[in-house]
């Protein structure tokens, strides 16, 4: 026989399942945390930031698809570096990285490796070739690396004027690609962020 | 003479680009909420050198300055993506100001596209 306090007894422990058995469906431990979308706007302090990085990387990869996407054949570029004018710090490789995975998927160009990645590329013909440790045949040639026809470079500077309540910064990212033949500027193009914060 | 050779003109023109949509933003715009005060007015799209280009226009009915974001979806013939989720973009519009961007395709795969706007005096229906 079921007393009063037995069904709320019953009723608690039901409620209790249904609770954990709730729980138990997220694929997540502790709440602590909370992820966020990566392509949102971060408004956090006017440093450079995610969205800073994304929108450059972006406008140059778009800028420079649309400069070559009439070509018959897809040009082979490098990228050098991107120098930080700024007075803060930026992993401008980032930018850069961010530049090339953008026109590599959009297939509007080919990269030669770069110089940073140039010592293991060169580490690793020499280890094919003459290590022994491989049979012949299977080993990647030397002499058969193509050499870039353009090089990408660029700058990043900034200007920050701050007075007691306001703080702003204005960047500005050059990026621009040389015929490494002929010495000549094939393409240039800039991305201009202004970023205020009230206090 | 002169027509056979404003023909060819013609032909180069549309040779190197094709309009793709030039008409009613509506049926391309997909607004989070609706919004107060920025009206995207005009919208035409091209392919040009295989690459999809979009001019959009947005206005500020407000006096005041108005704050949105935006970004495109790339899709192709059928609809489907064909690029993964672009990063939101700031948008600042003076009071009653008319601007003008261009958007270009990150790959030529890209036929059709979706805006996505969202501007921070958006009321939700």
């Amino acid at each position: 026989m079921i007393t009063i306090s037995n069904r709320a007894k019953l009723l608690f422990l039901f409620t209790l399942a249904i609770s954990y058995g709730c729980a138990a469906t997220t694929p997540s431990v502790g709440d602590n945390v909370q992820y966020g979308n990566s392509k949102d706007v971060e408004q956090v302090t006017t440093e450079f930031g995610s969205t800073d990085l994304q929108m450059i990387a972006e406008a140059m990869a778009r800028s420079l698809a649309q400069s070559t996407s009439g070509n018959k054949d897809k040009i082979l570029v490098t990228i050098a570096d991107v120098k930080n004018k700024t007075d803060e710090y930026i992993d401008t490789k980032s930018i850069t990285d961010s530049i090339r995975v953008q026109l590599l998927k959009g297939g509007t160009m080919r990269f030669a490796t770069d110089i940073a990645d140039m010592e293991s590329q060169t580490d690793e013909l020499s280890r094919q070739n003459s290590s022994g440790l491989y049979k012949q045949g299977s080993t990647a040639k030397r002499g058969k690396m193509e050499g870039a026809q353009y090089r990408i470079e660029g700058n990043i500077a900034s200007i920050t004027k701050r007075t007691e309540n306001i703080k702003d910064v204005y960047y500005k990212f050059t990026l621009m690609m040389t015929n490494i033949e002929s010495g000549t500027i094939e393409w240039s193009d800039e991305k201009e962020i202004r970023k205020t914060a009230k206090h | 003479m002169k027509k056979y050779l404003s023909g060819l003109v013609l032909l180069f023109v549309l040779g190197q680009s094709a309009i793709v949509f030039a008409g009613p933003a509506d049926s391309k715009v997909e607004q989070l909420g609706t919004s107060k005060f920025l009206e995207i007015v005009g919208i035409s799209s091209k392919i040009t050198d295989n690459l999809l280009v979009i001019h959009l226009q947005i206005k500020n009915k407000d006096n005041n300055d108005n704050t949105g974001f935006y970004r495109v979806r790339w899709l192709d013939e059928s609809g489907d993506p064909v690029w993964e989720d672009e990063v939101w973009k700031p948008l600042l519009l003076h009071g009653n100001q008319k601007i003008s961007l261009k958007m270009v395709a990150p790959t030529v795969k890209a036929k059709d596209f979706r805006i996505e706007l969202s501007t921070e005096e958006n009321y939700r229906e």
